[in-house]
């Protein structure tokens, strides 16, 4: 069976962009200090101390003062923190959707975006009288479904958004029905 | 629906992040004192002039220069691989025997069809289609925008009961796998599609 046709995690890709950048401007610098040390003695012998005046200096530095300490400390945090965001999995950003096969199709795959569960769940809730604005945020398991109203007992609002909301998402056959919150903001209109 | 060097990046991630870590720490802990059982040398009022004699050494600018132009290549290569790649199939061989002459389907003439057979769905506000695999084994991918007051099933049903039907019907063989990625469109603004009284 071949890979899944939908990514559910994410690719990381900006971390990826982050250190590629990082890689290519610790590149760039060296390279400027190589091509500073050559020109400067003007053979190929040259050594690198030679274009950075700063590197001589760096000899008179013990292992344990401060900023050595300062600088690793700094690096290993980074290297702790790509490390984490390579390995851990990350959010789902897909719902899966239940399916009969049909017979002209050996692999039949449907997914939600969890942005799409945040549509239909704003949509829904914007019908229900008295709101006037919402906001929706998703996960793979639930929607948190926030609108303002300018009415000041609003318990029964929040109870006629959260059955709209959830009969939305009851009509659709999701693997899992995502579960609804709803909260209520009073506004003054 | 494209594919992300998802593989690459969280390999080279985990690759520089162990790399990173085990570097500082090991830094660490000569500047702890935590090495000088292991190398007497390393206590942490030495001086770092081992390290800075490297820099001293003769061609260690070009040893730098070197260092330098890889890295930049793999820094290129790691950004130019964060391109969504649409992966589509070659152009797909349709005849039965090459000897009477070669009939080829480009893969984006097949997925343009599938795209305007989605959007004849009413609900469908937009959709796009890339069609991978080969000429046996066709594999769709459709990414639909569907109207928020839409009924997803039906969306769906039809999809699955009509389009890739009529996808499996010209390409002629079952199609070996179908994603469909249903998002909301949101282009409209709600009070441009509402009447009010």
């Amino acid at each position: 069976m071949s890979a899944r046709l939908f990514r559910a995690r994410p690719a990381r890709v900006v971390p990826a962009v982050i250190l590629a950048i990082l890689i290519l401007v610790i590149a760039v610098a060296l390279g400027w200090a190589a091509i500073a040390a050559i020109a400067s003695a003007g053979s190929g012998s040259s050594a690198l101390s030679d274009g950075v005046p700063g590197l001589s200096s760096l000899g008179e530095m013990t292992w344990g003062s401060a900023a050595i300490i300062a600088a690793c400390v700094v690096i290993a945090l980074l290297g702790l923190i790509f490390l984490i965001i390579g390995i851990s999995p990350g959010a789902k950003r897909v719902i899966g959707y239940r399916m009969q096969t049909p017979e002209h199709i050996e692999r039949f795959e449907v997914v939600l975006p969890t942005s799409a569960l945040s549509g239909l769940a704003a949509a829904a809730a914007d019908s229900v009288d008295g709101v006037s604005s919402v906001r929706a945020a998703s996960n793979a398991s639930s929607t948190n479904v926030t609108f303002s109203t300018p009415v000041r007992d609003n318990d029964e609002i929040r109870r006629d958004v959260d059955a709209a909301v959830t009969q939305r998402f009851d009509s659709i056959a999701f693997d899992r029905t995502p579960t609804v919150k709803v909260r209520a903001h009073r506004r003054q209109a | 629906m494209r594919r992300m060097a998802a593989g690459a990046n969280r390999t080279g991630l985990i690759i520089v992040g162990l790399f990173l870590l085990v570097a500082g720490l090991a830094v660490l802990a000569i500047s702890f004192g935590l090495a000088a059982a292991v190398a007497p040398g390393l206590t942490p009022d030495a001086a770092l002039q081992p390290v800075a004699a490297v820099f001293a050494l003769p061609f260690s600018a070009v040893i730098a220069l070197v260092v330098a132009l890889i890295l930049a290549i793999i820094g290129i290569r790691w950004l130019a691989a964060q391109v969504p790649r649409k992966d589509s199939a070659k152009p797909l061989r349709m005849q039965e025997d090459a000897r009477s002459g070669v009939t080829t389907v480009t893969a984006n003439v097949v997925a343009a069809a599938v795209e305007d057979d989605l959007e004849a769905t009413p609900e469908v506000v937009d959709a796009q289609a890339i069609l991978r695999g080969t000429a046996r084994r066709p594999e769709l991918v459709l990414h639909l925008d569907v109207d928020e007051r839409a009924d997803i099933d039906s969306v769906i049903a039809d999809v699955a009961d009509r389009v890739t039907r009529n996808a499996s019907q010209a390409l002629g063989v079952p199609l070996s796998a179908v994603g469909v990625e249903v998002a909301i469109a949101r282009s409209r603004q709600r009070k441009q599609r509402s009447v009010q009284l």
